[in-house]
């Protein structure tokens, strides 16, 4: 890769403390994610593979500072933002922005599409006034959402139109990077495909760059130039997506291709 | 095709309707649905959401709430179905989320025995032999060592393992089993979906699997019927289904799926949304997204019926009904 790196990630290290319950259960401490390492050149998609508890939504969330990472840096566009504290941090959040899995849960209920879309506008200082009102239309345009969506509430609208809402809330702020945390897992199939096709078309034409999360195989051949197989907290393979899924090494990613549940359509030769 | 085959239906579904009172006027979920599902045959109910699959399930199970009107005909072994005779004997079903489904403050053992003791009147000791013997059956190792767990204490596969004991406990001859697999994790619902297929094989148990997952579906079914909007669109033997699927939705959504194991190319998605259900379009409710659409189709509602080619395969469009299958 020759392109510019947009993202570099270091030995990342997250470790969950021992909790003990009040009815005296509690769980031991957990190392989530170890030593990871990760670059994502400008404009391209990094996938993120593993079962649940393999540590990959953490990875992100520490990516995104919403989690404190224990070590390691991350550094996007040069600058380590593991280094710098939350008010430091704060100017360069418009850069690198999130989607998550459950549209139904990310979006507040009782905010108009256009407060929902328009809030980091107006905290980020990016816009004021009616010109929140024109981004925000331009944002959910992008998204192929009806200008009038702009003011009904999440409840007005099916689950495709909801992750539309979190794609737009994301693009208002024009950042470079995406972590997408499973964001097409709460979706019907045809929803889905209109959702990746909507993340292929705004790489095209922005070079936005994904960090995309995800356990669906099929969805991250179909999207990331590479891939990273997560297993207790470490990588335990990395590489480009095609390679990576014709001759897997790691004995992970081979058992997740084999428990992949996906239909074998036969091409059929007449 | 299994021995079954021309064997009379375990349970006929003819004509079902299920409509709710809504406050956007009545939503019709399923809208003249017709089945049939022979002893030990795994069939599946494929859609997407609101396409009325799991209100067909409900409805079998009389499981439907109050503001739910039902109309259609259901026949269990040749006679009417009463659901509230067979829910628990010749009828079983498991649900999606286990860890709701299952009740929190009992453990594993008063939970799988309490059907055993309701309807087939065990007492304690048999009970506890019995509860042992399903949780083995449903594939869980060292049963005992379960038996005083309660549902927080167990993975989310271990409580699909004991919601499937708990449904086996009368020895149904039908399992309804909605979105069995899809709150678990990639590599728990395989061992899942192999613990049905071997109850099907071994006890010849006949499932009804509602899915939107087409993965799911292939691990199991032997028949699978598309649902669009309230009505079954296709109905065909499963990789067959999958492998030349005749339907213009079915063709579709298949095309929608994304495969691991191919560069194929990006899926072309579908237009638009599935229709809500107080707003069912005219004549084909797939016309206003699809592809092949003619005028007739705005008025007329196409009938499931054989191919012209292959009778074992239902489609309701007549512009692909004379294709080869």
């Amino acid at each position: 890769m020759t392109a510019a790196l947009l993202l570099e990630v270091r030995g990342l290290y997250k470790r969950f403390p021992a909790q003990r319950g009040l009815l005296g259960g509690g769980r031991p401490a957990v190392d989530a994610v170890v030593d990871v390492d990760l670059t994502i050149p400008a404009g391209s998609t990094l996938a993120l593979v593993g079962e649940s508890g393999s540590g990959k939504s953490t990875a992100g969330l520490c990516v995104l500072r919403l989690v404190e990472p224990d070590a390691g840096s991350i550094k996007f566009e040069g600058r380590d933002l593991a280094a710098m504290g939350q008010a430091a941090l704060r100017p360069l959040r418009p850069g690198f922005q999130a989607v998550f899995q459950d549209p139904w849960a990310s979006l507040n209920p009782r905010l108009t599409v256009r407060d929902l879309v328009g809030e980091a506008l107006e905290v980020h200082g990016l816009a004021q006034g009616s010109a929140v009102d024109d981004r925000v239309a331009a944002a959910l345009k992008d998204v192929g959402l009806p200008g009038d969506a702009m003011t009904r509430r999440p409840s007005a609208f099916s689950g495709g139109e909801r992750q539309r809402i979190a794609i737009a809330r994301a693009l208002a702020l024009e950042p470079r990077l995406l972590v997408c945390d499973e964001p097409t897992s709460a979706l019907d199939l045809s929803v889905q495909a209109q959702v990746l096709a909507l993340l292929r078309q705004l790489q095209q034409e922005r070079g936005l760059a994904y960090l995309f999360i995800s356990h669906d195989l099929g969805v991250v051949r179909q999207l990331a130039q590479q891939v990273a197989v997560m297993d207790a907290g470490r990588i335990v393979e990395l590489g480009e997506t095609r390679s990576l899924f014709e001759a897997p090494c790691h004995a992970t990613t081979r058992r997740l291709l084999k428990s992949t549940v996906a239909p074998r359509k036969r091409t059929r030769t007449v | 095709m299994s021995p079954t085959t021309h064997r009379q239906p375990l349970l006929e579904i003819e004509d079902l309707t299920v409509q709710f009172a809504t406050a956007d006027g009545p939503a019709r979920a399923v809208d003249g649905l017709s089945l049939s599902i022979k002893p030990g045959e795994a069939l599946a109910l494929v859609g997407e959401s609101g396409c009325g699959k799991t209100a067909t399930a409900l409805a079998i199970m009389d499981l439907l709430p109050a503001h739910a009107t039902v109309s259609g005909t259901l026949r269990w072994d040749g006679a009417a179905l009463d659901p509230r005779r067979q829910r628990g004997q010749g009828l079983a079903m498991i649900f999606q989320e286990p860890a709701t489904a299952l009740n929190p403050v009992l453990s594993v053992q008063t939970q799988v025995a309490e059907p055993l003791k309701v309807h087939r009147r065990l007492g304690r000791l048999a009970a506890r032999q019995e509860v042992l013997r399903l949780l083995d059956l449903a594939g869980l190792p060292q049963p005992e060592t379960l038996l005083g767990a309660f549902p927080h204490q167990l993975s989310g596969g271990q409580r699909q393992r004991v919601m499937i004991a708990m449904a086996l406990a009368c020895q149904p001859r039908l399992l309804l089993a909605d979105e069995p697999t899809t709150a678990l994790d990639a590599s728990v619902r395989a061992g899942i979906l192999d613990t049905l297929a071997r109850l099907q094989r071994e006890l010849g148990l006949a499932i009804l699997l509602v899915s939107h997952d087409l993965g799911v579906v292939q691990r199991i079914a032997d028949r699978v019927a598309v649902i669009y909007a309230g009505r079954i669109v296709e109905l065909a033997p499963c990789q067959r289904l999958l492998e030349a699927p005749v339907h213009p939705y079915t063709r579709a959504l298949l095309a929608c799926l994304p495969d691991p194991f191919s560069d194929t190319p990006p899926a072309e998605p579908i237009p638009g949304q599935p229709p809500r259900a107080t707003a069912r379009p005219t004549g084909c409710a797939f016309h206003p997204r699809c592809p092949m659409a003619e005028p007739a189709c705005l008025r007329l509602e196409p009938a499931l019926e054989p191919m012209a080619r292959a009778p074992h395969r239902l489609v309701a469009c007549p512009l692909v009904h004379g294709e080869p299958a």
